[in-house]
């Protein structure tokens, strides 16, 4: 990718000219003028807590979006939207339905009680394949840093999406500044000149130096702590590889986001930060949590005060038309993001061409915890193998048929993935 | 979650079996379930510290003399390596290399799991180890810099900084290295001058070397023919320097691993008394504190913006400083409930009413009122458990239940309705709007519990500030237990909450899961059971509880 730039105004004054309207400066300096490697394929999941039904009227291609999905006139002719898909891991006859939506809706199997302990989710396992010659593995964001626990489960059930298997949640990152960082200001450092720093070493001396001592301790150890030496000395091996291959030295950097934004700011910078992220090829797999599942999270910017969690439990129509307007919020800002991703030429297309935005949720009626009909859609057609534009209703077929579906599409087959019985047509 | 006691190992095997929707709260409560008579109130605490010295000698009486709770496992120094957590990493790195910079700022937040950051639960991720490899290289860049080190005037010739990277992992380590690590690390400056770098920044890249080694990054103990003299000994003093400390162990503890002296069991005791009498327990409790309670994110709580500014961190300084007191002055743990005292600056003392205090440092204080006095009047909680423009009283008594008495009542069944407030004609008084769930089968047992807790609470609006009256007339903040014990406002709900025996008990389960990392033994909650009744009969103190806590777990 290279990068045309311009010089223009400070990030605090290019903020305070847009007031509400926030987003990243180098979104303005920044535009992209040609794309290589088309044939990368990228996937991006998003999850909206707290259940969410936006099932149009009609299937086919000629069906009409529902409200909650208005925002997405404009990706259209990309858009899947999947109905009737149930996640059967996340039922049982005891508490704990937002645990058991979140955890189960990538891992694919029920978490253990009281956890943490799941299997490996299906973003980790893409990304064996989708990154591997990215410098980062995965992005895993959260807007939300805390969750509650509910109804004696861990609360990493309701603040963590993405899962290394076992008692292991993925890290998340809740911070947009950190995110800046991990993207762009630790490979690139610009010198007082303008030009790019050199980096002498960007940390694979002391990974080697680290991996001679991680071998030294591993013989002095007893048998289960030696096991878990193991973990650290896999992640220490995959950041050596990673941090070996090369920025892309044309990809944009701009001033870090600001500190303790408000929650609807941060959403929209973590979807400018993603953005980024694909489209400098840092890495070409991650996972959004919008909030914590049964997240108490106040909308009162779009005049709707009051705990999300509380509201889905009103089961009135003013209830529901609450929670539709949320979604639609969120709609629209993926929207937004999907439409970065569509103005951004890629080969003979745009890079909407080569991805799947998958959006969705554990829960489809929040008021009754229901896991059958869950909302899914996805945006993007996988190199031409999703036709878009349609709408599928798939009456009780398992969610995780669509892993298997996506891993297809995105050239990492998976046959069979939590409690898929097969696969889904998306062509 | 923490699940400790027999009430609370039934609730494990009732969700278990899928039984506990149908049974509702009652089956498992301690509180209120099958308790009939509630034990006459303490009256409110005289605001003088007890005078008990840290030695207590009730300390020195084993937990378990008669040892029904079993046998110690064989292995007295059973240890489950584990990464630092990020408050740790931050205070070791601050001892280390006396530095104030706070380096998890850039990390991800750790996981929560069995309900504390200290659990054994999270992994070093690829993305964890990345942000540990930044802040390696810039701490130890920033310390190489400041004239801390010992090879500075030296052009950091590599003879020098061999030595001195020796002698920086050896504390970074928490004890003495290896042979092979002393020869590899000594030899790592000069290594790196061989590909390419200058002396300093080979230096510099020895240090961060030493900050991504799993030698550091890990509490580890290392196998006792490894050729470490007394290994065991100093892996227990890691071991009860980050329970009580929050951080590595001192000079001192590390003398005594070294001379073998923490096999003496009167030195031991002697050491425990010393950390836990220390300021630098105030971190561990701090943080302990912070989670119990879940004041953390306090400006992001939903009522949080109809304050002014600085006084949602200013409620989390109160209680922090208010819990910690406790510890400093011995004070019995009961009196969290109704202690006269509080921690304030001018900001709080304005929110709440009290007689000015200038300036904004916290600085204690006593009240006089009926009005403030203990944890539930305090605005961490006030605010955390409100609406953004209303009370919750059911918030508030599920918190209480929760967080207070370790009995957490269940979600409500799904389907139910569970917003009471008609969205259109007369809203009602809250007392009578929360009638509601009463009259419903499916949630009485429950809200049976939780209102009455949350009601006594009324007279304290949703930021915490005290009202006579709300929108509908004056408040009516009396009630009764299910166990039939009558209150008429906090205070007397205070006097019963800290009667109930279930509320020691609590605390000592949350303070012993945080301090052990991990969900206790079936062994280890017979152990903390006992402690909290000798807690309860004794009526001894914080500083007790965590001597007596860190005897019977950490050390047996």
């Amino acid at each position: 990718m290279i990068y045309g730039t311009k010089k223009g105004t400070s990030r605090r004054s290019f903020l305070r000219g847009v007031g509400a309207c926030i987003s990243l400066p180098w979104l303005e300096y920044f535009t992209p003028i040609a794309m290589a490697d088309a044939a990368r394929k990228r996937v991006v999941y998003c999850y909206m807590p707290n259940g969410a039904q936006w099932q149009p009227a009609t299937t086919g291609s000629d069906f009409q979006l529902a409200s909650p999905l208005q925002d997405l006139a404009a990706v259209k002719d990309y858009l899947t939207v999947i109905s009737g898909l149930q996640l059967g891991p996340a039922k049982s006859t005891i508490n704990g339905d937002h645990s058991r939506a979140l955890t189960a809706f990538l891992s694919g199997h029920t978490p253990e009680f009281p956890g943490p302990s799941v299997t490996t989710s299906i973003d980790i396992t893409l990304a064996q394949t989708l990154s591997l010659g990215s410098r980062v593995s995965n992005l895993c964001l959260a807007a939300e840093e805390h969750a509650n626990a509910e109804s004696g489960y861990t609360a990493d059930y309701q603040s963590c999406l993405s899962w290394l298997g076992g008692a292991s949640p993925n890290s998340r990152d809740v911070d947009p500044a950190v995110v800046f960082n991990r993207i762009f200001a630790a490979p690139i450092t610009t010198a007082q000149d303008g030009k790019p720093a050199k980096q002498l070493d960007p940390g694979k001396s002391i990974l080697d130096a680290v991996l001679s001592e991680a071998n030294g301790l591993q013989k002095v150890l007893g048998t289960t702590d030696q096991q878990r030496l193991q973990e650290y000395l896999q992640s220490i091996r995959d950041l050596e590889t990673r941090v070996a291959i090369a920025p892309v030295a044309t990809c944009p950097t701009g001033d870090r986001p600001a500190a303790n934004v408000s929650y609807d700011t941060r959403v929209k910078l973590f979807y400018d930060l993603l953005y980024h992220a694909l489209a400098c090829g840092v890495t070409n797999v991650a996972t959004f949590l919008l909030a914590s599942e049964s997240t108490n999270q106040s909308y009162d910017f779009i005049g709707i005060p009051g705990s999300h969690h509380d509201i889905s439990h009103d089961s009135s129509t003013e209830g529901y038309a609450k929670i539709a307007k949320i979604v639609a919020w969120h709609v629209g800002q993926f929207s937004a993001f999907c439409q970065k991703l569509q103005a951004t030429p890629e080969g003979s297309g745009n890079m909407l061409d080569q991805s799947i935005l998958l959006m969705g949720g554990g829960l489809g009626d929040g008021a009754r915890h229901t896991h059958d009909n869950i909302p899914v859609f996805l945006v993007g057609k996988a190199g031409g193998l999703i036709r878009g534009g349609q709408h599928i209703n798939l009456n009780g077929t398992p969610f995780c048929n669509l892993h298997v579906a996506m891993s297809t599409a995105l050239g990492a087959p998976i046959a069979k993935f939590g409690d898929s019985n097969g696969t889904i047509s998306l062509s | 979650m923490l699940l400790l006691f027999r009430s609370s190992l039934a609730k494990v095997s009732l969700v278990t079996l899928g039984l506990l929707a149908v049974s509702g709260c009652n089956v498992w409560s301690t509180f209120h379930g099958s308790q009939r008579s509630v034990p006459p109130g303490h009256p409110p605490q005289v605001d003088t510290p007890p005078a008990v010295s840290p030695a207590d000698p009730i300390n020195k009486v084993p937990v378990d003399a008669e040892g029904s709770c079993g046998a110690a496992p064989a292995d007295s120094f059973a240890f489950d390596m584990r990464p630092l957590s990020n408050t740790e990493y931050d205070l070791t790195i601050k001892d280390l290399l006396s530095t104030t910079v706070t380096a998890s700022a850039a990390f991800p937040p750790d996981a929560t799991g069995i309900g504390f950051d200290t659990g054994a639960a999270h992994t070093i991720t690829t993305t964890l180890a990345q942000s540990y490899l930044d802040a390696s290289q810039s701490l130890a860049a920033a310390f190489v810099d400041s004239s801390k080190v010992a090879c500075a005037d030296q052009a950091f010739a590599t003879s020098c900084s061999g030595s001195a990277v020796t002698a920086f992992a050896e504390l970074a380590f928490r004890r003495p290295l290896l042979a092979g690590e002393a020869t590899r690390l000594s030899a790592l400056p000069q290594q790196f001058t061989t590909v390419g770098m200058a002396d300093k920044d080979a230096y510099t890249a020895a240090l961060a070397t030493v900050l991504l080694a799993p030698q550091f990054l890990y509490r580890s103990k290392v196998n006792g023919d490894a050729g470490i003299p007394h290994s065991d000994q100093y892996a227990l003093a890691s071991k009860l320097s980050y329970a009580l400390w929050s951080t590595m162990p001192d000079a001192t503890l590390l003398a005594q691993a070294k001379a073998g002296r923490l096999s003496d069991q009167e030195v031991l005791a002697g050491e425990i008394d010393r950390m836990v009498s220390s300021p630098k327990a105030r971190a561990f409790l701090r943080n302990f504190t912070a989670q119990w309670l879940g004041i953390k994110g306090l400006a992001q709580a939903p009522a949080a913006g109809h304050l002014d500014a600085g006084v949602a961190a200013d409620f989390s300084e109160e209680t922090l400083d208010f819990v910690s007191d406790f510890l400093d002055q011995n004070r019995n743990i009961r009196d969290l409930l109704d202690a006269r005292f509080t921690y304030a600056n001018a900001r709080l003392t304005k929110h709440y009413g009290l007689p000015t205090i200038a300036g904004d440092e916290l600085v204690r204080t006593t009240v006089q009122s009926d009005q403030r006095g203990g944890l539930l009047t305090q605005g961490s909680f006030l605010l955390s458990t409100s609406n953004p423009d209303l009370t919750s009283p059911v918030k508030r008594g599920k918190w209480v239940l929760d967080r207070i008495l370790c009995t957490p009542p269940p979600p409500p069944p799904a389907g139910v309705q569970t917003v009471l407030t008609p969205t259109t004609g007369a809203a009602l008084p809250m007392r009578q709007r929360l009638a509601t769930h009463r009259a419903t089968t499916a949630c009485a047992g429950c809200h049976k519990m939780m209102d009455p807790i949350g009601l006594a609470l009324e007279n304290y609006d949703y930021i915490g500030q005290w009202r006579d009256k709300d929108d509908y007339g004056p408040i009516d903040a009396s009630g009764t237990t299910m166990a039939g014990a009558h209150f008429n406002n906090a205070a007397g709900l205070a006097t019963v909450l800290k009667s109930d025996p279930a509320f020691p008990r609590c605390v000592a389960s949350k303070l012993a899961t945080y301090a052990l990392g991990r969900v206790p033994t079936q062994r280890e909650q017979c152990l903390i059971k006992k402690i909290a009744t000798r807690t309860s009969d004794q009526q001894y103190g914080m500083r007790n509880l965590l001597v007596d806590l860190t005897r019977a777990l950490l050390v047996n």
